[in-house]
C-alpha cells in the first residue's frame, strides 16, 4: 500500500481517521449520526504536498480539524513525531501541537481585529517558547520579511490590509513556530485572481525554503493541478482515489474524479466540450445511500454498487475504491 | 447590428460625500444585443456587480447613479417613473444573485415566492398560478417539483436554491437575464449543471444572458462576447475567442498569464504584482499603471480612452499587439 511505502520518511500518518458527529434529528427522537469523515487513510512526507478535493460536504475541512487537532477523531489513528496523537494524553499533545499549524479559508475572519500584526505573530512564541520579548520581535520582523511584509506592518491592525496581505499574515503566524505541517483549508478561495498566484507562489516558495509539507484543501482543481505532489479525492467523507498528481489529473480512474474534473470549466474557449454532467448533488451525511456512496450519481451503478461498500483497492499503482474499476477504465 | 437590448453609455455609480465620492463605476458604456451571452469578468472592487445592480435601479441613497443613457429596448430606465421601471423588473428584466441561500426569503415556500412574481407580473386564478409555478420548477429540472412547491429554502440545498432562483427569474420570459456570480456558491458538478441550465435556457428562450463573474474560465465556457474591467472601469471588451487567444489589454493579459492552467510544468505562476487601487488610492493616468508591466511616461500622465469598434474595445495607450507586445510606437525609456 502507499502508506507503507512512505513509511520511514512520513511526517505524518492517518491511518483509517474518522470523526462522527451526533445530530439531533427532531425532538425527542433518537440522535443520528453524521459520518463526516468515514476512515481515511493517507501519509505525508516531508516537503510535499498532499491536495485533498471534493464539493462541499465531503469531509475535507472535518479532516483538516483532526489533522490541526483542533477536535479530536472518533476513532483511527494519527501518527506525528512517533506518537499516536488521536489517541494520547495531553503532554504528548502539546508537545506534538507546534509541528501542524493551520491556515484558515477567510482572512477576513481568522485575524483578530483587536490584535496588531507584531502581537498576533508572537502569540505562539509567548505561549510555546521562552524568547525574551527583543527576540520574538526579531522573529516576527524576520518572519515578515519572508513572506513578503514591510517592517512598517509590525504595528498595524488587520483592517489596514488587504485580502492578499492578510493571507501572508494568516501564513507568516502558522509559520512562526517552525511547524512541520501546514494544514492549509481553501487558502485562496477568499482572493482575488491576480491576488491568488502571489499567494500560491509565496506558499511554493516557503515550502522550498523551510521543507513544510503541506495538507492541502481546495475545491480550485487548477490550483491543486499547479502546487500538490499527491491527490486525494473525497466524497461523503471516505477516499475514492488517492494518487500522484500526474496520474489523476492525466487519467483520472474513479467515476466521481472523471466527472469532477469534467465539470471543471476549462480556460480554452474552443474545449467547450459536452461535459459528463452529473445529475443530483451530494447525499446528505446523515442518510447516505447504501452501498457505494456515489452510486446514486454515478453513470456505471449496478446492483453490487448499491448494495456493498467499495473497498479501497489498488489498481494500477493508485488508490481507488470502485466496484467495476476493472470494467470501466 | 440589431437594436440593442441594453444600451448603457457612460454610467458613473457614485458612493459616499458629494465632497469625497468614492467612484464604483467610472464611465461605463456597454451594449447587449437581444439573445446574446456577455460575459462581464473582473475582480473584486471592479464595480461589475454595482453596474447590474445599477440596471436593476437597486442603488440606494447615497449612492448616486448617472449617465448620458441607459436605455432597455429604446425605453429610458433612469428617466422612467418607478411605476414603470417596476413593470420592466422582473418581467423584462431579471437577475439572480451569487447566494441563492439569501435571496430566497426564509418565511415563505417555494410556491408562495414564485406565484408572487407571477401575480404581480401576469395575474390569473390560483390554480393556474400554482400549475404555472409547477411548470417552471419543472423546467429548471427540479427533481420531485410537486413536492417542492410546498418546501421552504431552508430545506433545499444550494444548487436546488439557486434553480429555484432562476425559475423565479425566468417565470415572466424576460428578454434580459443579469446572473451576477450564479455559480460562485456552488460546487463544481453543480456549476456544470448550472450554467448548461443557463444556456440552454437562453437558446430557448432566445433572451439575453448578462453573466458577471470573476472566474475567466466560466467565461470562456459560456460568453459569445467579454467585457473585462478594472477598478470601475472597462478595459477591453471583444469576442470570447479573441481575447482568451490574443489579449489586447496588458490586464487581461496579466490575468490570463496568473492562472495555474497557463502555468503547467512552470514552477511558479507569472503572478500581478501590487492590488486593486482602493477608494482613495486611484493612481492618476491609467488607473493600472502601477500594477502593469509595459507601463511608460504617458500611461502615468494620461487617463487612456477606451477605443475601437463596436467588436472590439481596448483601454490602453499602447495596446498589445497579436504578438502580446505593446504596440503603437511603445518605448518604456520615453
Amino acid at each position: 500500500m502507499r502508506a507503507d511505502m512512505h513509511m520511514h520518511d512520513a511526517l505524518l500518518q492517518a491511518r483509517n481517521l474518522a470523526k462522527y458527529y451526533p445530530v439531533a434529528q427532531r425532538w425527542l427522537k433518537p440522535r443520528g449520526l453524521a459520518r463526516a469523515l468515514d476512515g481515511v487513510s493517507f501519509a505525508l512526507a516531508r516537503g510535499k504536498t498532499l491536495a485533498v478535493v471534493g464539493e462541499s460536504g465531503c469531509g475535507k475541512s472535518t479532516l483538516a480539524r483532526q489533522i490541526a487537532m483542533i477536535e479530536p477523531p472518533t476513532s483511527g489513528e494519527l501518527w506525528m513525531a512517533g506518537a499516536n496523537i488521536a489517541q494520547a494524553g495531553r503532554a504528548a499533545r502539546k508537545r506534538v501541537r507546534p509541528l501542524v499549524q493551520m491556515v484558515f479559508q477567510n482572512p477576513y475572519a481568522s485575524l483578530n481585529p483587536r490584535k496588531k500584526v507584531g502581537a498576533m505573530l508572537e502569540e505562539p512564541l509567548i505561549i510555546n517558547t521562552r524568547l525574551k520579548p527583543a527576540q520574538r520581535a526579531e522573529r516576527a520582523y524576520a518572519m515578515m520579511a519572508r513572506v513578503g511584509l514591510r517592517p512598517e506592518h509590525y504595528g498595524r491592525y488587520p483592517h489596514m490590509f488587504s485580502g492578499g496581505q492578510r493571507q501572508r499574515i494568516a501564513i507568516a503566524r502558522a509559520l512562526m513556530l517552525d511547524p512541520q505541517v501546514i494544514v492549509a483549508d481553501e487558502p485562496l478561495s477568499a482572493l482575488d485572481v491576480s491576488i491568488q498566484a502571489q499567494v500560491l507562489n509565496l506558499l511554493m516558495d516557503l515550502q522550498q525554503s523551510s521543507g513544510v509539507a503541506y495538507l492541502f484543501i481546495s475545491h480550485n482543481l487548477a490550483v491543486v493541478e499547479h502546487i500538490a505532489d499527491e491527490v486525494l479525492v473525497m466524497y461523503l467523507g471516505k477516499t475514492v482515489e488517492h494518487g500522484s498528481k500526474r496520474e489523476v489529473f492525466t487519467r483520472p480512474l474513479h467515476p466521481y474524479t472523471k466527472a469532477l474534473l469534467a465539470s471543471t470549466p476549462r480556460i480554452d474557449p474552443a474545449q467547450r466540450q459536452k461535459k459528463i454532467i452529473l445529475s443530483g448533488e451530494l447525499p446528505s451525511p446523515l442518510a447516505p445511500p447504501p452501498g457505494c456512496a456515489f452510486n446514486t450519481r454515478c453513470p456505471h451503478a449496478r446492483t453490487q454498487c448499491r448494495e456493498q461498500v467499495p473497498p479501497l483497492n489498488v489498481f494500477q499503482g493508485r488508490q481507488v475504491a470502485c466496484h467495476r474499476i476493472a470494467e470501466i477504465s | 447590428m440589431m437594436r440593442p437590448l441594453l444600451d448603457i453609455r457612460d454610467l458613473r455609480v457614485e458612493f459616499g460625500t458629494e465632497q469625497m465620492p468614492v467612484t464604483a463605476v467610472d464611465g461605463l458604456d456597454l451594449v447587449v444585443a437581444p439573445g446574446e451571452v456577455v460575459g462581464i469578468v473582473g475582480e473584486s472592487g471592479s464595480g461589475k456587480s454595482v453596474t447590474s445592480l445599477a440596471v436593476m435601479g437597486l442603488i440606494d441613497y447615497p449612492g448616486r447613479v448617472s449617465a448620458q443613457h441607459l436605455r432597455f429596448d429604446g425605453r429610458d430606465l433612469l428617466g422612467m417613473s418607478d411605476s414603470g421601471r417596476r413593470g420592466l423588473l422582473g418581467k423584462d428584466i431579471a437577475m439572480i444573485f451569487q447566494d441563492p441561500m439569501s435571496s430566497l426569503n426564509p418565511c415563505f415556500t417555494v410556491a408562495y415566492q414564485l406565484i408572487e412574481t407571477l401575480r404581480v407580473h401576469q395575474g390569473g386564478s390560483k390554480t393556474a398560478l400554482r400549475e404555472r409555478a409547477l411548470a417552471l420548477l419543472q423546467q429548471v429540472e427540479i427533481p420531485d417539483a410537486q413536492r417542492r412547491l410546498n418546501a421552504y429554502p431552508h430545506q433545499l440545498s444550494g444548487g436546488m436554491s439557486q434553480r429555484v432562483m432562476v425559475a423565479m427569474a425566468i417565470a415572466c420570459n424576460p428578454r434580459l437575464l443579469i446572473a451576477d456570480e450564479p455559480t460562485t456558491a456552488l460546487d463544481v458538478t453543480v456549476q456544470a449543471q448550472m450554467l448548461e441550465l443557463l444556456l440552454q435556457l437562453q437558446r430557448e428562450r432566445g433572451m439575453a444572458l448578462m453573466l458577471i463573474t470573476h472566474d475567466l474560465s466560466v467565461i470562456a465556457q459560456t460568453a459569445q462576447r467579454v467585457v473585462v474591467m478594472y477598478a470601475g472601469q472597462v478595459v477591453e471588451t471583444g469576442r470570447v475567442p479573441d481575447i482568451f487567444k490574443a489579449p489586447r489589454h496588458p490586464y487581461t493579459q496579466a490575468l490570463l498569464a496568473a492562472l495555474p492552467e497557463r502555468n503547467l510544468g512552470r514552477e511558479r505562476l507569472q503572478a500581478i504584482p501590487g492590488v486593486v487601487p482602493g477608494q482613495y488610492d486611484r493612481p492618476s493616468g491609467c488607473l493600472l499603471h502601477p500594477r502593469c508591466a509595459y507601463a511608460a511616461a504617458p500611461c502615468r500622465a494620461v487617463r487612456p480612452a477606451l477605443s475601437g469598434d463596436s467588436e472590439a474595445q481596448v483601454r490602453c495607450h499602447f495596446a498589445l499587439d497579436p504578438t502580446g507586445h505593446p504596440g503603437n510606437g511603445w518605448d518604456r525609456t520615453a
